[in-house]
């Protein structure tokens, strides 16, 4: 199985921006509302887009955005690549969908109000 | 007047009951005045003579200085008393019927008197009257006398109920005239316009003394200036409530806005403002630790439910690769178990290897062996242990079972919690804080004192106001009586005036009415006289003096008589005819009652007396006489005249009055 090599995970200058303003209005901190915006992303059919074009925001370290469930959320992103077929590796993916879920959980705010 | 009958009952020395009719009998044709009463010394005349003034006046009776307690002793006296009898009369009465004709209407009295003695030396009497037959209830004894004085008028009685002595005591008035003046005051009524008058003296005296006590005028000035300045005073009052009123109404009128402006301000939110904020607080609490509550379940196992897609998919590949692993394991299993069995079988029993029963177990175990492998496509995707495998089937279980329901329960529970705060804070929106209102409030506060004040200011005035009218109405009525007084005192000034001239007016009206009587007297009396006198024509003229009563004789010639020169009888005929003249001039038709009249009379005067006088003195006259003034002759010579007599005798032994029907003797 493709194992997972990146340690920091980066966010576009966007999707940071707009964990700052989630966590100041729900304060849930911008690693939990990655859990469930990475979770929110896994959903939708469509494949996320490439971020590394984009400015740059902050990085999170890969255990703190975990915790201790990564073996389930690599396991869901790895049943996600399978079943999309996608040819972009683990690291990508992930990176990819963090930051599309930041955008996402942004767009579902009122889950937290 | 007539006399009818007099009733004596136990009354001096009439023993019992003994009644005399008095009434004037009718005989021949003509009416015969006189009744006649013979009785010698001792008898009873002079005691029945003193029954008719007594019955009449009562006290008056016995003269005008005489006291009740004597009047009372002398009634005492004149009950009967037997000396031999067992039973003394508790009481004694005198009854007199007579009949008076007023306004043309003839009445018949009895007048009753009655006595008895009472505790100690009091005399209980009574005295009743009978108008018609009819007892006259309640009769006051002022009214009877009142009566009676109309008839025969008390001090008129000594001209008709008269005696010897009164006869002499005129006789014997030589120079003065005081007995005469007397009389003819009396009889002219002057008397009464003397005491009249003189009661108008007193009269006058004491207006004049109420006139001088007080000065009116005074009284009345201060009383106008105090109601005046009582008037002004409940003006300036009134003004001053109606100003309070005002002030009232003015004040109730800020309070009002005032209230409505705190209700505006939400003054009643206001006062709920400590607890909507302790509310906000607990609804703020809340919705923290719901909030934290969602966020353990975040940083949980909630986000994984999320994607139910891939949860479910994962799982699916979960089961497949744990199953897979299984079956490999049993296959592996099955593969070694059928291998070391038929190996073991072949080797000790080769014979079996061609049996069907070997046959059958190689068949088992590879039909097993074949359920049991797994499929063939499962591609192994993450290689998990069974514990790491079943702990994430557990967590995406969690997630979606438990987790999930929380959180959206937590939300909904959020969700109320926060519609509460938003009502809360709305209302804290509303409720402005005390300290804003508070002037507003300060402001009723004062404006509810000022109004306390005014409305005790009220209270005042009217207070003030109410004793002020109170005064005023004081004064008011001072002021009406001290202008009444002054409209009496001016009556009374003019009643003093009015007395003056009453008194002017009496006076002359005495005067004019004495010289009009006396010249009738003068004529009256001359007539008399000389129809009296032995000597026939002696006196021509009798001259009274008006003011001195005075009386002058001339004789025939005009020479003045002097009336000592007049003999001892003339002088006694000069009185009878004085005081038949003046029972004329009186105008009064009343009978006469003479006692003992004939005492000192030679024959020749006695017969001008029975004769001229006695027939002719009035309608009804009673004479009480003794048997040497009006003798077995004079009786003769009477008897024509005579209606009837009775003897009155006096019996020692039983102490009593005996009544006969005759005189002395029978005529």
């Amino acid at each position: 199985m493709e194992e997972l090599t990146i340690q920091r995970i980066p966010f576009t200058k966007d999707a940071d921006n707009k964990l700052r303003s989630l966590k100041a209005r729900t304060g849930i901190t911008p690693n939990i509302l990655c859990r469930i915006g990475f979770c929110m992303s896994l959903e939708l059919p469509t494949e996320p887009n490439d971020v590394s074009e984009a400015e740059k925001g902050r990085e999170i370290n890969r255990f703190t955005l975990f915790g201790e469930y990564e073996s389930c959320f690599l396991a869901m992103l790895a049943i996600w690549k399978k079943k999309k077929g996608s040819t972009c590796s683990l690291d990508e993916l992930l990176i990819r969908h963090m930051n599309r879920g930041a955008t996402s959980i942004a767009q579902s705010i009122h889950l937290f109000k | 007047m007539l006399l009818k009958r007099i009733t004596l009952d136990n009354y001096g020395l009439y023993n019992g009951t003994v009644s005399f009719d008095l009434y004037p009998r009718e005989k021949y044709g003509k009416l015969r005045p006189v009744v006649l009463f013979g009785g010698n010394n001792g008898a009873g005349k002079t005691t029945l003579f003193d029954a008719f003034r007594v019955v009449l006046y009562g006290k008056s009776a016995l003269g005008d200085r005489v006291t009740e307690a004597e009047y009372k002793s002398f009634l005492k006296n004149r009950i009967h008393r037997s000396p031999q009898g067992l039973l003394q009369p508790q009481s004694a009465s005198i009854s007199l019927e007579f009949e008076h004709t007023s306004l043309g209407e003839k009445n018949t009295y009895i007048a009753t008197r009655q006595w008895m003695p009472g505790n100690g030396k009091g005399v209980i009497e009574r005295l009743s009257i009978t108008k018609n037959g009819t007892q006259l209830r309640g009769v006051n004894p002022d009214y009877w006398q009142g009566f009676v004085e109309e008839i025969i008028p008390e001090r008129l009685s000594s001209l008709f109920f008269f005696d010897g002595e009164k006869i002499k005591s005129i006789a014997d008035d030589i120079h003065g005239n005081a007995a005469l003046a007397e009389s003819v005051k009396t009889l002219l009524g002057l008397d009464i316009v003397e005491r009249l008058s003189s009661d108008l003296s007193i009269y006058k005296s004491r207006e004049t003394l109420k006139n001088a006590s007080k000065d009116l005028q005074q009284d009345i000035s201060k009383a106008e200036v105090k109601i005046s300045e009582l008037e002004q005073q409940i003006t300036i009052t009134r003004e001053e409530l109606a100003t309070n009123r005002t002030e009232q109404d003015g004040i109730r009128a800020e309070i009002a806005a005032l209230e409505l402006r705190l209700k505006r301000e939400g003054h009643i939110f206001s006062q709920q403002r400590d607890a909507l904020l302790d509310e906000k607080i607990k609804l703020a609490q809340q919705i923290e630790s719901i909030r934290r509550a969602v966020r353990e379940e975040c940083e949980g196992l909630y986000p994984f439910s999320f994607c139910p897609t891939i949860t479910a998919e994962l799982k699916e590949q979960l089961v497949e690769e744990q199953k897979s692993r299984k079956g490999t394991i049993l296959k592996d299993e099955l593969v070694s178990m059928r291998q070391t069995i038929l190996d073991t079988l072949a080797s000790s029993q080769s014979e079996l290897t061609s049996t069907p029963l070997f046959e059958s177990i190689k068949n088992a175990f590879n039909n097993r062996i074949i359920e049991v492998a797994p499929e063939p496509n499962i591609e192994e995707l993450f290689g998990f242990s069974d514990t790491a495998t079943s702990q994430i089937l557990h967590w995406i279980e969690l997630a979606n079972n438990q987790s999930r329901p929380k959180v959206a329960e937590l939300s909904d529970k959020q969700e109320e919690l926060t519609r509460r705060l938003q009502r809360v804070e709305q209302d804290l929106l509303r409720a402005p804080e005390e300290a804003a209102i508070q002037p507003l409030i300060e402001a009723v506060g004062s404006y509810n004192q000022r109004l306390g004040m005014v409305l005790q200011e009220q209270k005042k005035k009217e207070e003030e106001l109410r004793s002020l009218e109170y005064r005023l109405t004081l004064e008011q009525r001072k002021l009406k009586r001290a202008l009444e007084e002054s409209d009496s005192k001016a009556d009374e000034k003019r009643r003093i005036l009015l007395a003056n001239r009453i008194q002017e007016a009496m006076k002359d009206y005495a005067d004019r009415l004495t010289t009009a009587k006396i010249a009738q007297l003068r004529t009256t009396v001359a007539d008399r006289f000389n129809a009296l006198s032995r000597k026939g024509d002696l006196i021509r003229n009798i001259d009274i003096d008006p003011v001195t009563y005075a009386v002058t004789l001339a004789d025939r010639y005009g020479n003045v008589l002097p009336k000592e020169d007049l003999s001892a009888g003339e002088k006694q005929m000069y009185a009878v005819a004085m005081l038949w003249g003046l029972s004329i001039t009186s105008g009064r038709s009343l009978p006469i009652i003479i006692d003992t009249p004939l005492g000192r009379l030679d024959s020749e005067h006695r017969g001008k007396l029975i004769h001229s006088y006695f027939p002719c003195a009035a309608e009804q006259v009673i004479i009480l006489s003794t048997d040497t003034e009006i003798d077995k002759e004079w009786y003769a010579e009477l008897s024509p005249n005579v209606s009837h007599s009775y003897h009155l005798r006096y019996n020692a032994d039983e102490n009593r009055t005996q009544v006969s029907n005759e005189y002395f003797w029978r005529g």
